[in-house]
């Protein structure tokens, strides 16, 4: 049994991939769930309006931190401050009470603020808009269209590259007339319309058992899921290259999709994650993806306030996507070190 | 403009460097062989354009697919070459017909051309019956034939078969071999056939090229390499013994000790010989007389039962393999440690220059 026990420790020490498993992953819990895991949101971004914004502002608790002080604003500029996700919550100071409008999309903050304000008593009227109901469902569904996505893109497309490499497949592709980036495009082509086809059936599913509203523009959708499908095929394609079989592929995969799930904002806010944690999901596509499918969906916004969103996408679908393919090619044309010029009639 | 193949170049990976030299005529078979790590599949490689040369260069039909001083380079995808890999890597899930039509597809043939092409093919394979199956229900021949269709589809001017027959059982191999053969000797363009099996290459080739250490050591066609081996591995392979020596006059003074009587031969200097093990009488005493011109004493150290005969492993001086029946093993009483006398004809002696990368 000794012999068995040493093999066995000797194996893990040379499987990085498992080790990186055994160690990373406990560490990165650790962490999630001591500095990210949690729902208590410390300060929400407000905007007061209207012609008694200076008394609300100054009667305020720092819980509320007042981004935007607009005397001569209304309600509407001040929903259109919600809906851009400028703040998270907007006091309409030209009546009494005061009218506190609440972005419903941010569930964990909405909830925060509709518990603080229910302890002004009658002197706030509170009025949650995009999710009155304050729910969950309809947080989740945008984000959980994400998730599928991030699946597909990366554990199904990296297992189905890895396969070919394992079946010695790929080499063949490698010597037939066919070139590198039409093999690449044409294996990820499937996986891209697959994906879509799911994000469709999961969307209309949501809206259709849920109720969750689409109450934005398909094409700003169909665009940030588009690109956002770019970056996670990028990260599937990667995998498939550092991974000699399956289970390296799906290994890798799910040290990957863990942080996304767990630090994109989808479970645990970000704005209650401590700074030290928070930037992490900020690196992560997913991150923006659920920016993008929850302000469509809930808040009708537009591409315009979502701009910062699709810029971040596109950079990474740009980046992930070339270097990714970059390397696939080289499976592809080991041999392709230099460019020729059409092949030369010689008399030898 | 030469046509077929002319490979003159250098391919390095790692710290392992090929020296290439070979030419395949059109219509011709060359078969590749080498012991593991001679440098086979960097050749094959090389010539598919999956590893760049870094000296000299490799021409086909006389268009530059390689050629390191100038830096031209025709990537893999699109070489003319036909290449089936040792487990044939056919795509699991097409259909016979689908995998052979990829090749025609792959270069741009419509659908239908595609389609009508790799009937032609299965046709002409004897793989009629099997088109609509799926690769995961062929035998290893059936396999092998469809990945040789499927190169052959693609109208290739290069065929490269990579140990095309080393997945089959022993069984089915002679039969395939022959199949093999005959669709070979039908293709028009050049053929290279990397193998480390010694019959499959004297089956299938028109011409054996052998590799060792990255290097040709010999060339020519299976009689010639066969009757007279350059190195102790082409000599192991086709079963012979071989020695070097130095030419004294009638006799060859042997590099391990010992003469050979040899027969006129108009060598000079460095010399090999060859003996077929057939050709050894085996004695429990020294002959008193005989017309064999060398006779010695030896020690067994090893016997193999071979299909029909039984081989010895005797250590003297010289050295030899020997092949005697079984009834001969059990009427002498040879055994490992038992000392015995052997004897050659100077006649069955072939004597022969040692050239390096010596071409027959």
């Amino acid at each position: 049994m000794k012999a068995m026990v040493v093999k066995e420790f000797r194996e893990l020490a040379r499987d990085r991939r498992t080790l990186a498993m055994l160690i990373v992953l406990p560490l990165l819990l650790l962490v999630i769930f001591g500095y990210a895991a949690n729902f208590y949101v410390s300060s929400v971004k407000a905007a007061v309006v209207g012609p008694q914004a200076a008394q609300v502002t100054a009667q305020l608790p720092a819980f509320f931190e007042v981004t935007v002080d607009a005397p001569t604003d209304t309600r509407a500029d001040a929903e259109k401050l919600l809906q851009d996700n400028t703040v998270d919550v907007a006091f309409v100071a030209d009546q009494t009470p005061v009218l506190a409008l609440v972005d419903g999309s941010n569930l964990f903050a909405a909830q925060s603020i509709v518990g603080t304000l229910n302890s002004f008593g009658s002197s706030v009227q509170t009025e949650v808009l995009y999710n009155p109901d304050l729910t969950t469902a309809w947080v989740m569904i945008p984000a959980i269209i994400g998730l599928i996505l991030t699946f597909i893109g990366t554990i199904v497309t990296s297992i189905g590259l890895v396969r070919e490499r394992e079946a010695g497949t790929l080499e063949q592709l490698a010597v037939m007339p066919i070139k590198p980036s039409s093999v690449i495009l044409g294996k990820i082509a499937p996986y891209f319309l697959l994906a879509s086809l799911d994000m469709i059936i999961v969307t209309v599913l949501g809206m259709t058992l849920f109720d969750v509203p689409f109450n934005g523009s398909v094409a700003v959708f169909a665009l940030g899921a588009a690109l956002f499908l770019f970056v996670v095929l990028g990260i599937g394609v990667f995998i498939s290259t550092i991974s000699r079989t399956t289970g390296q592929a799906i290994q890798t995969a799910f040290l990957v999709m863990l942080p996304s799930i767990l630090l994109s904002g989808m479970i645990f806010p970000l704005d209650a994650m401590a700074p030290g944690v928070r930037w992490i999901g900020y690196l992560l596509p997913l991150t923006y993806f659920v920016m993008i499918s929850q302000g469509v969906m809930l808040r009708g916004a537009s591409l315009v306030s979502l701009w910062p969103a699709f810029a971040v996408l596109a950079v990474m679908a740009t980046v992930v996507f070339t270097a990714a393919t970059l390397r696939f090619r080289r499976d592809l044309a080991p041999g392709e070190r230099r460019r020729a010029p059409a092949a030369a009639r010689v008399d030898a | 403009m030469t046509a077929g193949l002319v490979a003159r170049a250098e391919v390095t990976r790692g710290a392992f460097t090929l020296h290439a030299d070979l030419r395949v005529a059109p219509g011709e078979v060359v078969a590749v062989l080498g012991p593991n790590g001679a440098g086979k599949s960097t050749l094959l490689s090389a010539v598919a354009g999956l590893t760049p040369v870094s000296a000299g260069q490799i021409l086909l039909d006389g268009d530059v697919l390689d050629d390191a001083s100038t830096g031209a380079f025709l990537d893999a995808a699109h070489r003319p070459v036909g290449f089936v890999f040792q487990s044939y890597r056919l795509f699991p899930h097409l259909s016979v017909r689908e995998n052979v039509a990829f090749s025609p597809r792959a270069r741009g043939s419509s659908r239908a051309d595609a389609r009508s092409a790799a009937d032609d093919w299965l046709a002409r394979l004897g793989l009629t019956e099997l088109a609509a199956r799926r690769p995961g229900d062929l035998s290893g021949g059936q396999a092998q034939r469809v990945a040789l269709a499927r190169a052959l589809a693609g109208g290739p001017s290069l065929l490269l078969l990579d140990e095309p027959l080393s997945a089959l059982d022993a069984g089915s191999r002679l039969d395939v071999q022959t199949e093999l053969k005959k669709h070979l000797s039908g293709f028009a363009g050049a053929c290279l056939v990397v193998t480390h099996d010694p019959l499959e290459a004297l089956l299938l080739a028109d011409r054996l090229v052998v590799l060792e250490h990255g290097r040709v050591v010999q060339e020519g066609t299976p009689a010639q390499v066969a009757r007279r081996p350059a190195t102790e591995y082409v000599a192991k392979l086709v079963g012979l013994n071989l020695y070097t020596g130095t030419v004294d006059g009638s006799q060859v003074a042997l590099d391990g000790g010992g003469t050979f009587v040899v027969p006129n031969h108009g060598e000079h200097g460095d010399v090999l010989v060859a003996l077929r093990p057939s050709a050894v009488v085996v004695s429990p005493h020294r002959p008193d007389v005989s017309s064999a011109r060398n006779t010695w004493s030896a020690t067994i150290v090893g016997l193999t039962m071979l299909t029909d005969r039984v081989r010895l492993d005797l250590v003297g001086k010289p050295s030899a393999l020997v092949d005697v029946t079984p009834a001969a093993v059990a009427e002498l009483g040879l055994a490992p440690g038992g000392e015995v006398w052997l004897s050659a004809k100077a006649t069955e002696l072939e004597v022969y220059g040692q050239v390096p990368g010596s071409r027959s």
